[in-house]
């Protein structure tokens, strides 16, 4: 008795548009984490070279199933071409060789997920991952939409895509991205007609990728946010991009603690950078032989023996802090106390293990606080054999570090005198201000020497900026340089004892002196301690307290952000005071996005349990188990959704006089014979209403307002309230 | 019999007193109902408006005996019953049957009558048979009575006691005819009586079919539920003081039945019984003392209470699982 609808043209590409936006959109909002657009176009290419492929054929009557597999090969030949083009036969078919390069290219994606913090730059690896990634989900999208016939189901892979960006550390949800993902969805369901195929099988899949986003969203806040500016042992860390990510997520949990004999303050210094080539910088390959801790040499590097240096022991407790780099102060002489394998490079005398690290290690560390005057300083030249890593320009250094570096200090006599001009520059006379938040809004964060041109352009940035800037700035002038990172002296506590924050973490460079060694600068505005060499050979009172008015140029009124002359650590400043409310504004902002992102999961909750109702009624109709109650149910409720109620005391018959404006009135009238043969006639099975069902509740839908479908769909009225039927009496059936 | 030749068949009849009775048609729907039902039929309302012309174009439409008896007071049970008579040929006494021996009794202003008489016609409903000087004679079938009434205010009436309003399977009042329908009527009276172009639609033997077709039509326990859900509710309404009997509920039923059949279905809906409900029962009821103080005629009451039971009665739905 019941027709089936007209045959609708095999491919709606209405409908595969609308999936394939709401998965290119929903991809899009990776952009929080990556830099750039290039992966974005790459992943474009991939779905909608999947999906077009499998719908074409489709169009030529293939069958739907085929069709994704051959959407499949399609996808598996675009991913070839754009990731490993040179392996493949015609740059399209795999062979064993590209297989190889794909194992290499996910391993690199692996080693880049871990080093870099977001928005991270996608490399190669990265790029593989990413296409490769996006043709699986084309895959499941085709799937689902095309062969399951659920297109509306695709909505919630597309929102664990949304969500993903929220499991890397200081990665966001785009609002922007939610909205249009949403938008592109609500496309896909207005556009929808046919569900009648398989949706159970459709909504176990549905459920699962809720409840693994679900799950997810419950899992986020569990997600160990890297306090560390390195973690574990891994190779290549990239220290540099992770400390602003550090700085600005205003940790301040303390990483450890130490105590001094004389009470001073100490930097602690973990490992120097002196490779500035490249996205990524690190300690160069000058350190090739390492020798075990316990060989430590007397004297720190280059330092002659009038230069004043005075032993210090440090004991230093550390908690959570988890490094291969051991925080000590400069230069180490000795080392006790620690566990495990240790050993340093000579040149840096960076203290490092291979295994283990830094955690829970209680420690004395001896060292020799190299203090020279600056009249010492004045006379020494800078050496140039041995030193080239250290002289290095990097390739591509923007113009304007060199000829601000010969601005500066370009007409001093001295190397020290421009090493004092420099940082003077930017502590004082060049208009800096430290902000952890600046460099991020200017697209001049993170590592490469790009970055600089933005730095010295906004005058704005943090530790990094100054450091890598003055080092790069020296070596322009000739004088060996390079950037060293650790921590700074911390709170005193009293008593000579100190307690170090994750956010006192920071980086200064080190300018070499023929005979006075590595020294230390401070051109960090507003952060560290000046070196008493470091105050500049101030042309009165060499050694007295220079006022140095930076307090007048920072926009802080924190009283102890000043670079006082004073060692004393107690003058120590505090970061979070002098980047005001800066640090700590990823934390703030990453709660609402765990609510949001929560709210957004709960926000399609009514739509999923609406759905698995209806695929339930459906099936049951099917299965034929309970006679038409499915189809009044599903009926009742549609009507519910779309605000008609079911009055009490209301024959099946007047409730379809009610509904008949806005349904066909043919099918109408089948599913109510039907139904009501079903409830009040004799036994008899009930065949055939499925079809009627479905184009009758569409028609419901299709003939409401935009507003009212838009509701029913999202948060069905019929989940709650409603008047319940009592069921039929379960007497024996008469005459049968 | 099957469903599509009794919707014929049925069609026809109401078609043809359709022509007598303008813009009438629930009241000939629902007397049709009780005819085919083997109920009988109390049309009440003012003079004039067609109640007797509706009965005599249903008993004409069918081709079975058809007598009318006017009720006056001085009417006499024996005048409806019929008398036993001395025969001086056969020397043996003799049955002569009244007028209530027929396929269709008319009976005109049953109110008029005295309570004695309209109990002999009453008894006769219900037993369908007369007794006479201690024998028995049975009634024919199928037997109908279609009365009419005067409303009980009306001058030199004796109102029906309530049992004997509960004989009556349904009540229809016929209500005064709207403009067109009026003006339709002055034309078609003024040359000739309808009444008279009015040949019978089906015989006797094809209405005793129907009556049997309607025994058979399906009612599923769902409707059953529902039909008694409604009557006992009447039972326990705050603005009745009697609600419907058993009896009710059977009949209730019966012409649930009576009427599937006439849309052409082999089972009875909730509409059904729904679209029933006020003609069966509402002549049933007795309101209260307070519902009526207000000026409100009783029938007026029990009628409304019967559609508040109904509009609140929910409709049971879901086929039974069959055991």
């Amino acid at each position: 008795m019941s027709e089936r609808t007209p045959a609708r043209p095999r491919v709606d590409w209405g409908v595969v548009a609308a999936v394939t936006l709401t998965l290119l959109v929903s991809i899009g909002g990776l952009h929080t984490v990556l830099q750039g657009s290039g992966w974005l176009f790459a992943a474009g290419v991939t779905v909608v070279t999947g999906l077009v492929a499998s719908a074409a054929l489709r169009a030529i009557r293939v069958p739907s199933g085929l069709a994704t597999l051959g959407g499949t090969l399609a996808l598996v030949a675009v991913v070839v071409l754009l990731t490993a083009p040179q392996t493949a036969i015609a740059g399209l078919v795999p062979t064993p060789e590209t297989l190889e390069r794909w194992g290499a290219l996910a391993a690199g994606a692996r080693q880049s997920l871990a080093e870099q913090s977001v928005p991270a730059v996608a490399g190669p690896g990265l790029v593989f991952l990413l296409v490769a990634g996006s043709a699986v989900l084309a895959v499941v999208f085709d799937l689902l939409a095309f062969v399951l016939k659920v297109p509306a189901l695709v909505g919630f892979q597309a929102l664990v895509l949304v969500i993903v960006p929220v499991l890397f550390p200081g990665g966001s949800i785009d609002p922007v991205v939610v909205v249009a993902t949403a938008a592109a969805w609500l496309a896909v369901l207005v556009l929808t007609r046919d569900e009648r195929r398989r949706p159970l099988a459709a909504s176990v899949l549905g459920a699962g990728a809720l409840a693994g986003a679900l799950a997810l969203t419950v899992a986020l806040p569990s997600v160990p946010s890297r306090a560390l500016p390195v973690s574990g042992s891994g190779t290549g860390i990239n220290p540099v991009i992770s400390l602003g990510d550090n700085l600005r997520r205003g940790a301040d949990a303390p990483v450890l603690a130490y105590t001094t004999e004389d009470g001073s303050g100490q930097y602690l210094r973990m490992l120097t950078i002196d490779d500035f080539s490249g996205d990524e910088w690190g300690p160069s390959g000058l350190a090739t032989e390492v020798f075990e801790v316990s060989e430590l040499p007397d004297q720190a590097p280059g330092v002659a023996p009038e230069v004043p240096s005075a032993p210090v022991r440090t004991a230093i407790t550390i908690g959570a802090l988890d490094t291969r780099w051991l925080p000590a102060p400069y230069a180490a002489t000795q080392v006790d106390g620690l566990t495990g394998g240790w050993t340093f490079e000579p040149n840096t005398i960076t203290i490092s293990t291979g295994s283990g690290g830094t955690r829970d290690q209680d420690y004395e560390v001896t060292s020799l606080v190299v203090a020279p005057t600056p009249d010492q300083l004045e006379g020494r030249t800078t050496p140039r054999e041995g030193f080239e890593p250290y002289l290095e320009i990097p390739e591509g250094l923007p113009e304007i570090v060199g000829a601000t570096a010969r601005d500066v200090a370009g007409d001093e006599g001295s190397a020290y005198a421009q090493a004092i001009a420099l940082q003077d520059y930017f502590r004082v006379g060049g208009g800096f201000v430290y902000s952890e938040q600046a460099p991020l809004n200017g697209d001049y964060d993170g590592a490469g020497i790009g970055i600089l041109e933005g730095f010295l352009q906004a005058k704005s940035g943090y530790c990094t900026h100054f450091a890598s800037a003055m080092t790069l700035m020296a070596r322009t002038l000739g004088i060996p340089a390079r950037v060293a990172i650790g921590y700074l002296p911390g709170t005193a506590l009293g008593e000579g004892a100190f307690q170090v924050n994750a956010n006192d973490l920071h980086a200064w460079p080190e300018l070499y002196f023929e005979g006075a060694g590595w020294v230390r600068f401070e051109p960090t505005v507003s952060r560290g301690e000046l070196p008493q060499y470091a105050q500049g050979a101030s042309p009165s009172e060499p050694g007295a307290e220079p006022s140095v008015p930076q307090n007048d140029e920072v926009p802080s009124t924190a009283p102890s952000s000043g670079a006082t002359v004073s060692p004393s650590a107690s003058e120590t400043p505090s970061a979070p005071a002098v980047a005001g409310a800066t640090p700590g504004a990823r934390d703030d902002e990453s709660t609402p996005t765990f609510v949001l992102a929560g709210l957004l999961v709960l926000a399609f909750v009514p739509l999923v349990v609406r759905r698995l109702l209806r695929a339930r009624r459906l099936a049951a109709l099917r299965s034929g188990r309970r006679g038409a109650r499915p189809a009044w149910d599903e009926l009742v409720a549609t009507a519910r959704d779309v605000g008609i109620d079911l009055e009490t005391g209301e024959t099946p018959r007047a409730f379809a006089a009610r509904l008949a404006p806005r349904a066909p009135e043919d099918t109408l009238d089948r599913l109510l014979t039907g139904i009501e043969r079903d409830f009040y006639g004799s036994p008899a099975p009930a065949a055939g209403l499925e079809g009627d069902l479905v184009e009758v509740t569409q028609a419901l839908l299709d003939n409401s307002s935009p507003a009212t479908r838009a509701a029913a769909i999202a948060i069905p009225r019929s989940l709650v309230g409603g008047r319940r039927e009592f069921q039929a009496p379960l007497a024996p059936v008469r005459g049968g | 019999m099957d469903a599509s030749t009794f919707h014929g068949f049925a069609q026809g009849i109401l078609r043809a007193v359709g022509t007598v009775i303008d813009g009438k048609p629930d009241a000939v729907r629902t007397a049709l109902t009780v005819l085919l039902a083997e109920g009988h039929l109390l049309i009440e309302d003012v003079p004039g408006v067609g109640k007797t012309m509706l009965a005599r174009a249903l008993a004409r439409s069918v081709d079975g005996t058809v007598t009318r008896i006017q009720f006056t007071p001085d009417l006499l049970p024996s005048d409806i019953t019929g008398v036993s008579i001395f025969n001086q040929q056969t020397r043996a006494f003799e049955f002569n049957p009244g007028p209530v021996f027929a396929n269709i009794v008319i009976g005109d202003e049953i109110n008029r009558a005295s309570p004695k008489t309209q109990s002999a016609l009453l008894e006769s409903m219900e037993e369908r048979q007369v007794t006479v000087d201690g024998r028995s004679h049975r009634l024919y079938s199928p037997f109908t009575v279609i009365a009419t009434q005067n409303p009980v205010e009306m001058e030199g009436t004796y109102a029906l006691p309530e049992a004997q309003r509960d004989r009556f399977m349904a009540r229809i009042s016929m209500g005064y005819p709207d403009l067109t329908a009026e003006l339709a009527m002055l034309r078609d009276r003024e040359t000739a009586s309808p009444l008279d172009a009015l040949a019978p639609v089906v015989d006797l033997p094809t209405l005793a079919r129907m009556i049997d077709y309607v025994r058979t039509v399906y009612v599923s326990p769902a409707v059953e539920q529902y039909a008694v859900r409604i009557v006992q509710t009447t039972r326990r309404d705050a603005a009745l003081r009697l609600g419907a009997s058993p009896r009710a509920t059977l009949q209730l039923v019966r012409a649930a039945k009576a009427a599937a059949a006439l849309d052409g279905r082999e089972f009875v809906l909730p509409d059904d019984v729904d679209a029933l409900s006020v003609p069966v029962l509402a002549h049933r009821l007795l309101p209260t003392g307070r519902s009526t103080s207000s000026g409100t005629d009783s029938l007026t009451v029990a009628t409304e209470a019967v559609r508040r039971i109904v509009a609140a009665t929910s409709v049971p739905v879901g086929a039974p699982v069959p055991s």
